[in-house]
């Protein structure tokens, strides 16, 4: 529909013009009427100068402010505490590994002499203790007695030099059993867990561990107790690492995180 | 919309916010208060405006800012739009003149005139960002640009 420009309406079309609202048929209209009314060409012109231009020197001073830093998502940033977790949990892992294969490097727990000169506990067979035949409920039983030995003195430490790999009880045995011979008997020795350090150093053991020096195993409890402290810990993280949604998945040799 | 994308808005608009809020209000600091403000709400909502549409979000969260808090009938007009070197000291006179008229006109037609002139929106674009209807946009402008005309006409505004 044609738009009817007058004398009561132009000057909207003025403003529509200078703010390019008008469209071609509606600019056409405009220009036939002002071409009928040429006295209003300075009114269009003062219009076309009610423009206002912005000022380009006026910036915003602080633009760094607005800015984001680099991409970091929260879920993406291992917290300290769970990179500490993980790296505690490979060493639970690698430290048994590590102490497994190579035995010369174990000093931590010696027997305190060579098989030779120790006066284990039970210094004899089983096989060869005496027994005791006990009557219960009229039938004989035989019951293995255990001879009871003194303990004689314990001589000291040898240098550690002078010691072998045999004389060397490792506190973990993770493959397999190990079979520790002495100049009197084979004793086997039963797989060690690394958690089972209490029953390694137990001197009053009845199944055949080798007995250690006071020194030894004084150091061999340090050992055990600062391990202690340390799978303590790692209980704990594991406990918040449940509570945190966070997966951790060793398979295959790989370290899986997922969250 | 992304970080990217985020950044990249604030490069190239805070500067024009920047002075649409200066003359909306008329003061630097509270200017500056709206744009961040406007930036801090639409990092807020990123996730629901795209980047085409940034700008657009921000005039509108720097003009409901500023509508609401300075439409009072006794506000005075604030120099420091001239002593802040707002208006240059080579501009025009008649420039210079309109600039100054432009604090006689009230928040809204303010507004209105600042999104035509420094940012070329449409009446379209303009209804849009204020919630006006196109019509309602064409009538306040007119009356706003009469405005401005009838103070630079006047005896003592005559350059």
């Amino acid at each position: 529909m044609k738009a009817m420009i007058t004398r009561d309406n132009y000057e909207e079309y003025l403003m529509l013009e200078a703010d390019g609202e008008l469209d071609a048929s509606s600019q056409r209209e405009l220009q036939d009427f002002l071409n009928t009314h040429p006295e209003l060409e300075a009114e269009r012109a003062q219009w076309q100068s009610l423009k206002l231009q912005p000022d380009p020197e006026l910036q915003f001073p602080d633009k760094e402010k607005l800015l984001k830093p680099a991409f970091t998502v929260r879920k993406r940033i291992i917290p300290f505490t769970l990179a500490a977790a993980a790296a505690v949990l490979l060493a639970v892992i690698l430290i048994p590994q590590i102490f497994n294969n190579n035995p010369e490097n174990n000093q931590i727990a010696h027997t305190s002499q060579p098989a030779k000169s120790n006066q284990p506990v039970a210094n004899e067979p089983v096989t060869k203790s005496p027994t005791q035949t006990t009557k219960v409920n009229s039938l004989a039983v035989e019951i293995p007695k255990q001879k009871t030995v003194k303990p004689g003195p314990v001589p000291a430490p040898k240098p550690t030099e002078e010691r072998s790999s045999e004389q060397v009880a490792p506190l973990y045995a993770a493959v397999s059993t190990q079979e520790l011979k002495t100049s009197q008997q084979t004793i086997a020795t039963p797989i060690l867990v690394p958690y089972d350090i209490a029953a390694a150093y137990e001197p009053t053991q009845k199944n055949g561990h080798i007995g250690l020096a006071p020194a030894n195993q004084e150091a061999l409890r340090l050992f055990k107790d600062a391990f202690d402290q340390r799978v303590g810990q790692v209980k704990n993280i594991a406990k918040n690492l449940q509570e945190s949604a966070l997966e951790i998945r060793i398979s295959k040799g790989a370290l899986n995180v997922s969250f | 919309m992304d970080l990217q994308e985020y950044n990249h808005s604030v490069r190239q608009l805070s500067d024009a916010l920047f002075r649409f809020a200066c003359k909306c209000s008329g003061h630097q600091e509270e200017a500056r208060d709206l744009v961040q403000s406007g930036f801090e709400a639409l990092w807020r909502k990123r996730a629901d405006v795209p980047a085409d549409k940034a700008k657009a979000f921000l005039f509108q969260v720097v003009y409901n800012q500023s509508v609401s808090k300075f439409r009072t009938a006794d506000r005075e007009l604030n120099q420091e739009v001239e002593e802040d070197h707002l208006v240059s000291h080579n501009q025009h006179g008649l420039r210079r003149a309109l600039e100054q008229a432009l604090q006689i006109l009230d928040p809204q037609a303010r507004a209105l005139v600042l999104l035509k002139d420094y940012e070329g929106y449409s009446y379209s674009e303009i209804g849009q960002v204020t919630g006006l209807t196109e019509s309602q946009v064409k009538v306040y402008l007119f009356r706003a640009r009469k405005k401005l005309q009838s103070y630079i006409v006047r005896p003592e505004n005559v350059l």
